[in-house]
């Protein structure tokens, strides 16, 4: 069934490989995934829950073992068309380094058109644009390897961004990132989500990054063993645990006050939600 | 620190010689080169370094460092000097000492190969100072698209060469980050004795290989996220264009073969 | 083994325009058994600072002396120092290469001149300590460990010689929540056992709990020197200095901010909710 307002969607997606002693591994073991148009969707999970592997599912990098993946309403087997899912739903992976091809900033920024074939001077007016947004103009000419890993990982998203895409999805963007680069990171993807509407998947382990995610989705060897908003989530705190994640902080600090029958109205799962709830009750 | 090392050294200006166009200075560089290995006459040489001249004056490089480039390969060029000085065959020996000979012919034969190495050795350094590497491969890629007509992977290799300049800086600090972990495990890298110095590679040259291996998957992965698919219908952004110098410039080429080939 | 670092000075690319000092006129004393913890900014000379500790850089100005004996000495024995200061470099994964598993964890041992009862010994004892299962991979290739495991046996390379000076760089740089409290509970243990732990690191929640000493540095200089207590206390001028603070600090900041007068030497969430439950019952 194709539904129009569901941009991402899989079905019974499984994906396997040969693993140790020429055994069958499950990486992806049954996922049914739904993600709606303009959505910031976090995907969560362990080490080896899966989560990469299914990154590069949604853009037809890998293909399905079994099952389907839509995006667009496309499926991503269909070989025709696979410029036109990842023209659509772009992706940023986990090492700033290795996904700059260009010796200067605006000449990475230009690979993606200049591989649709996009004019000369259409790709000048999208590098520009794609450096503004990610907050990197001025820096056209200087080289990949003089810059810092957060301004690295901008560029890569400033190449992206210049291809057009409605769906980004970011394989553990900071995850090699300092302090200061995670936040400009997350500051943009932010931005890219709430002022131009661009639909995000993001994957990671850290669970700090997602309290401002529409949705999460939890994996755990292969499966979803629970989606929904934040504070939902959240509140499954040994479900988690035996997923091997943790909870926010607030959260965790929400949950041991309250189980000492301190009375914390509302679940909290940001530091300024956990803040505020104190300031009433002090 | 060592990020600041670029290749061939790419000093960057706003010259005549850094405006024109890397197609007309590469053409140019190739032809002189043949020019000054055809001449025979004092003439000949006379002009080729007074063209010599004028570009470096063009250029602003300090001569300084057009010099240093002649440095690494000042050996061979002495070598080249003496070996013709005092081991030519032909002509009339002016002074004896022993074995070695000095003749009239020796003494113009030495001159004349060294004074064209010198040119050779200076015009490229020149060449690679005032054109940055990217110049130099959108170049070569241009220069050479005719050879697609017989399945000469022209951009493939234009690609990869800008790969791998992109790389050098990170792969050389790369190499420093593992040398350093290696020596604290108690690696040395100094050894004396050659054979012992090759073994000690291993734990350097190992991890770079496996490291340089997954790099290139990765990048091969978000090369193709971005719709790479070779150069098959691939557009610029920056497109080589010739200027009212570059004409200028490939004029005056044009006029000193002609002058040349009358004159031999 | 005591460490004592006088008046320490070092410049990069003398003489070039890109000259840069690095390490600016550092002095400090470190004792056997300390855990200290050093942060600072991006380029604050902290990578540079431990790599003269563990001697594979020699200052241009200044002495470093472990036991009372100068290291850059030329009469000082670089093998005693390899086999007394142990160096985890960031990604320590990225430095196995010998054919097995066995073979890469002997090699620091080896070359620290052990006979080889020895040395099996030392790589038994050390996966023991890093929990890897000794005959299950000695025979394996490191290149086809997970990457948790690559870690333990890249880390149980530098552990092989038993150092009394373990030098860390980011050692969680990449872990998910399970991987981090592990290795962190190992170089507690380790700490407890007596080896002196120096550990440059962003998580300054793994700092608040575990490290006794923690040095600030900025722009190649000492800036603070003190407990992680009176360290984080110092809220704003870390975050001016781009640096993060604990968790818990963030919420006794905000706290503060909205007048709630919490004591600003908790730094961990434990301490802040001890404090709370003592402060909601009166």
């Amino acid at each position: 069934m194709i539904m129009k307002n569901k941009q991402i969607y899989t079905e019974n997606l499984k994906y396997s490989y040969i693993g140790d002693e020429q055994k069958i591994s499950f990486a992806l073991n049954g996922i049914d995934i739904e993600i709606k148009k303009g959505e910031f969707v976090a995907i969560l999970g362990h080490n080896g829950s899966g989560k990469s592997t299914l990154a590069k599912l949604f853009n037809a990098l890998y293909s399905p073992t079994d099952g389907d993946v839509y995006i667009n309403n496309i499926n991503t087997k269909e070989e025709e068309k696979l410029w036109d899912i990842r023209k659509s739903c772009g992706m940023v992976f986990q090492n700033p380094d290795n996904q700059l091809v260009a010796t200067l900033v605006e000449e990475d920024v230009a690979f993606g058109p200049e591989n649709l074939g996009i004019p000369a001077e259409e790709i000048r007016k999208r590098v520009d644009n794609a450096l503004k947004t990610v907050g990197l103009k001025g820096f056209e000419n200087k080289a990949p390897h003089m810059l810092s890993g957060g301004q690295k990982q901008r560029v890569a998203i400033a190449g992206i961004l210049a291809m057009l895409p409605d769906i980004i999805v970011f394989d553990e963007p900071t995850a090699m990132l300092d302090p200061h680069g995670r936040k400009e990171v997350l500051n943009t993807i932010e931005r890219l989500n709430k002022k131009q509407g661009k639909t995000i998947v993001y994957i990671t382990h850290y669970i700090e990054e997602t309290v401002h995610a529409d949705k999460i989705i939890v994996l755990d060897h292969g499966k979803v063993i629970t989606s929904g908003p934040p504070k939902e989530v959240f509140s499954k705190y040994e479900l988690l645990k035996k997923a091997g994640l943790s909870v926010p902080r607030a959260t965790r600090l929400y949950f041991m006050l309250k189980e000492n029958g301190i009375n914390i109205k509302q679940p909290t799962i940001t530091n300024e939600d956990l803040v505020n709830e104190l300031c009433q009750l002090l | 620190m060592l990020k600041n090392i670029t290749l061939g050294q790419f000093f960057p200006g706003e010259s005549i010689i850094h405006r024109l166009d890397p197609r007309t200075k590469m053409i140019v560089v190739f032809s002189l080169v043949v020019l000054i290995f055809i001449f025979k006459s004092w003439i000949g040489y006379a002009l080729m370094y007074g063209i010599l001249i004028l570009v470096i004056l063009l250029s602003k490089i300090n001569l300084k460092h057009i010099l240093r480039g002649l440095k690494p390969l000042l050996f061979i060029i002495i070598f080249t000097f003496v070996l013709n000085l005092f081991f030519s065959k032909a002509g009339k020996v002016i002074f004896e000492l022993g074995f070695l000979k000095i003749t009239y012919e020796g003494i113009i034969l030495a001159v004349s190969l060294s004074a064209r190495l010198i040119f050779l050795i200076m015009i490229t350094t020149l060449l690679t100072y005032t054109t940055s590497p990217i110049q130099l491969t959108d170049a070569i890629e241009r220069l050479f698209k005719p050879l697609n007509k017989i399945k000469f992977p022209v951009h493939e290799l234009a690609m990869m060469m800008t790969i791998a300049i992109r790389f050098i800086p990170t792969l050389i600090e790369e190499t420093d980050k593992i040398m350093k972990a290696q020596m604290a495990r108690g690696a040395e890298f100094d050894s004396k004795n050659i054979l012992k110095r090759a073994v000690n590679m291993v734990p350097l040259l190992v991890p770079l290989f496996v490291s340089a291996f997954r790099r290139a998957d990765e990048l091969a992965f978000a090369m193709e996220a971005r719709c790479y698919s070779g150069g098959h219908g691939r557009t610029k952004m920056k497109i080589l264009k010739l200027h009212l110098i570059d004409y200028f410039a490939l004029v005056f080429l044009g006029v000193l073969i002609a002058t040349t080939f009358l004159g031999i | 083994m005591s460490i004592t670092i006088n008046n320490v000075s070092l410049t990069y690319s003398k003489g070039t325009p890109f000259e840069t000092k690095a390490v600016d006129n550092v002095s400090l004393d470190i004792k056997q058994g300390e855990f200290l913890g050093i942060i600072g900014h991006t380029g604050s000379g902290k990578t540079t600072f431990i790599q003269m500790i563990a001697g594979l850089l020699k200052p241009d100005e200044g002495e470093i002396s472990v036991n009372d004996k100068d290291i850059n000495n030329k009469k000082y024995d670089r093998k005693e120092l390899r086999k007394s200061v142990g160096v985890v470099f960031q990604y320590p994964e990225y430095q196995l290469f010998e054919e097995t598993v066995f073979l890469d964890i002997a090699f620091a041992p080896k070359k620290a001149g052990l006979n080889e009862v020895e040395i099996k010994k030392a790589v038994i004892d050390t996966c023991e300590l890093l929990e890897i299962d000794f005959e299950e991979i000695k025979d394996s290739s490191p290149f086809e460990l997970s990457g948790g495991q690559k870690r333990k046996v890249a880390i149980a390379g530098v552990l092989a010689v038993d150092p009394d000076i373990l030098i860390l760089d980011e050692p969680v740089a990449g872990l998910d929540p399970h991987g981090r409290k592990s290795l962190m509970s190992l170089i507690t243990k380790l700490n407890e056992k007596g080896k002196t732990i120096i550990m440059i690191t962003h998580s300054m929640d793994d700092l608040a709990m575990y490290a006794k000493r923690v040095v600030v540095m900025k722009d190649g200089k000492i800036a603070h020197d003190s407990t992680p207590k009176e360290i984080f206390s110092m809220a704003e001028e870390l975050l001016e200095m781009s640096l993060d603070i604990p968790e818990a600090s963030k919420m006794v900041k905000s706290l503060n901010d909205k007048g709630k007068d919490v004591p600003k030497d908790i730094i961990t969430i434990d301490q802040l909710y001890s404090y709370l439950i003592k402060r909601f019952a009166k």
